[in-house]
């Protein structure tokens, strides 16, 4: 049984389809990619797995562990297990690194040792731990996204369009970061503008056209496709 | 130069009861983004409890005047908003407005309309003599009480997980609660301390007043939520900024208006209010706040 399950996922805003009939899954330890053009519902999924759609209309089934969780408030599904970092990070700017911390480990209370795990793995957010966090690069913010939703302790993680407007040395240094955290065993849903690189990571991927999948790829033959399907000049 | 100081109280003791006032109001709307506007029936219930129990002594008068303002808010909150808490903003308005007004005619039905006189803390509104200064104790105490619960909100917010999940519930709730933060245990203690902010003001009004009518919260809260407009809405700095602020302006013009201008005080007041929508509609101390992508 996979750990995450989506079937036949459906959102409508109104009376606009953004999804329809998306099926995927993610297990332990593997990255899953969806990639496509931007309005072709990627952060609707996201969003609709994490409970954070609750104006929209969602149909179809979200398994994690096997317990439905579709509709769930957002709170109780990253209680769960299941964490996003959405696209824009949106982190808390008016509070400090410290306090955005604090904030990512609500579900457990934060452990002094996943304070300290994260910190290693991220370490220049220990040096500015009092900064007020839109004091930081962009770079440095998504490292607090990151450590942000680490610090739930998730079992799968929800990345929306992490790379996004990172300098290429912070992407491939992000991209390692997320390598590592597969390797770890947690599952990761990855939506990616930077498709080529998220594909050499990625155990399956997906290709999305207005709301649903156009093609469902696996294996290393995987970036070619998707560079047929974009262009491979509009590849990174 | 004893004018000059003798107004500069007066201006920080007004400002200081409408810091409470504009609080009691932001510290909902940063949270749950709801224009409460039975906040002032908030301020009369307390106010008529602290009446029915001023025979006892007055730390219980206040402890039972403080608790009331908190459970009425709650009860607010679980019983009127919570069902609306995702409907657009006009629908929690106009909740707002329907509890106030259900409040206030409860109150008028059971207690009358005509105004009541009250006998608590009458000896606070005696001067005492500071340096040349004649200063009403009331004043004093309004100020000591304020600048006590202005400490007392900002260890609260800066050094309790409580207090950051409000800060970031302000700044963006949709991410509050996608990192575990329970919506109706956050909002539900906004509430809590909007009402303990009111039962304060009701209190310092009574006692600043001596008497209490079901109407007496009205202009208490458009004072409030002219010093959240001035201040930034959402804004917790901000209200109280903005509350100091109108308190200011307020005395400024009760000092430099020529007499036949008094009378329109209150509509210069409003008038500036209305140019600060005008010219700097996010406030003093604009409130930071994120938007979301579906």
């Amino acid at each position: 049984m996979p750990l995450l399950e989506v079937r036949d996922l459906g959102v409508r805003y109104g009376s606009v389809a953004a999804v329809r009939g998306v099926s995927f899954t993610c297990d332990a330890g593997e990255i899953v990619t969806l990639v496509g053009p931007n309005g072709a519902g990627k952060t609707s999924i996201l969003n609709a797995v994490a409970g954070a759609l609750e104006s929209a209309r969602l149909t179809g089934d979200v398994r994690f562990d096997d317990v439905p969780i579709l509709g769930d408030a957002p709170e109780r599904i990253v209680h769960r297990g299941i964490s996003l970092v959405p696209e824009g990070r949106r982190i808390f700017t008016t509070l400090t690194v410290g306090e955005n911390l604090r904030l990512g480990a609500t579900p457990h209370g934060g452990s002094a040792e996943d304070m300290v795990s994260v910190l290693e793995r991220f370490p220049i957010l220990a040096e500015f731990r009092r900064r007020p966090a839109g004091l930081l690069s962009g770079g440095q913010q998504q490292q607090l996204a990151l450590a942000r939703a680490l610090l739930a302790r998730p079992r799968v993680l929800l990345l929306d369009e992490p790379s996004l407007g990172l300098a290429p040395q912070v992407v491939g240094d992000l991209f390692r970061a997320i390598a590592d955290l597969r390797d770890e065993g947690i599952g990761i849903v990855l939506v990616e503008q930077h498709a080529r690189r998220a594909m050499k990571l990625a155990s399956r991927c997906h290709v999305m056209g207005h709301g649903t999948f156009v093609q469902g790829l696996e294996g290393s033959d995987v970036a070619e496709v998707v560079g047929a399907y974009f262009g491979g000049d509009a590849l990174p | 130069m004893s004018d000059v100081a003798q107004h500069l109280v007066n201006a920080a003791s007004l400002g200081s009861l409408y810091a409470l006032l504009a609080l009691g109001i932001a510290v909902i709307f940063g949270v749950g983004r709801i224009l409460n506007f039975a906040h002032g029936q908030l301020i009369t219930v307390s106010a008529y409890v602290l009446l029915v129990v001023s025979g006892l002594p007055w730390p219980l008068v206040v402890v039972l005047t403080l608790l009331t303002g908190v459970v009425l808010a709650l009860a607010m909150e679980r019983f009127a908003f919570r069902h609306v808490r995702r409907a657009d903003p006009a629908t929690t308005l106009i909740v707002g407005f329907a509890v106030a007004a259900l409040i206030q005619e409860i109150l008028v039905l059971s207690v009358g309309a005509r105004s009541k006189t009250v006998d608590f803390a009458t000896s606070t509104t005696l001067p005492v003599d500071i340096a040349g200064i004649s200063i009403p104790r009331l004043d004093l105490v309004t100020m000591g009480v304020t600048a006590v619960l202005l400490i007392g909100l900002t260890l609260l917010l800066t050094r309790t997980t409580v207090g950051i999940q409000l800060r970031a519930a302000s700044e963006d709730f949709g991410m509050a609660r996608l990192l575990g933060v329970r919506s109706t245990r956050i909002v539900a203690t906004a509430f809590a301390i909007s009402g303990l902010l009111a039962g304060t003001a009701a209190v310092l009004l009574t006692a600043k007043s001596g008497t209490l009518a079901p109407e007496m919260g009205t202009p208490a809260v458009l004072i409030g939520f002219f010093a959240t407009v001035i201040g930034g809405m959402g804004s917790l700095p901000g209200a109280a900024v903005g509350g100091f602020v109108l308190g200011v302006v307020t005395v400024l013009m009760q000092v430099l208006l020529p007499d036949g201008l008094l009378p329109y005080r209150e509509s210069l007041l409003f008038t500036c209010v209305i140019a600060m929508l005008l010219f700097r509609p996010q406030g003093i101390l604009p409130a930071a706040t994120a938007g979301q992508r579906v």
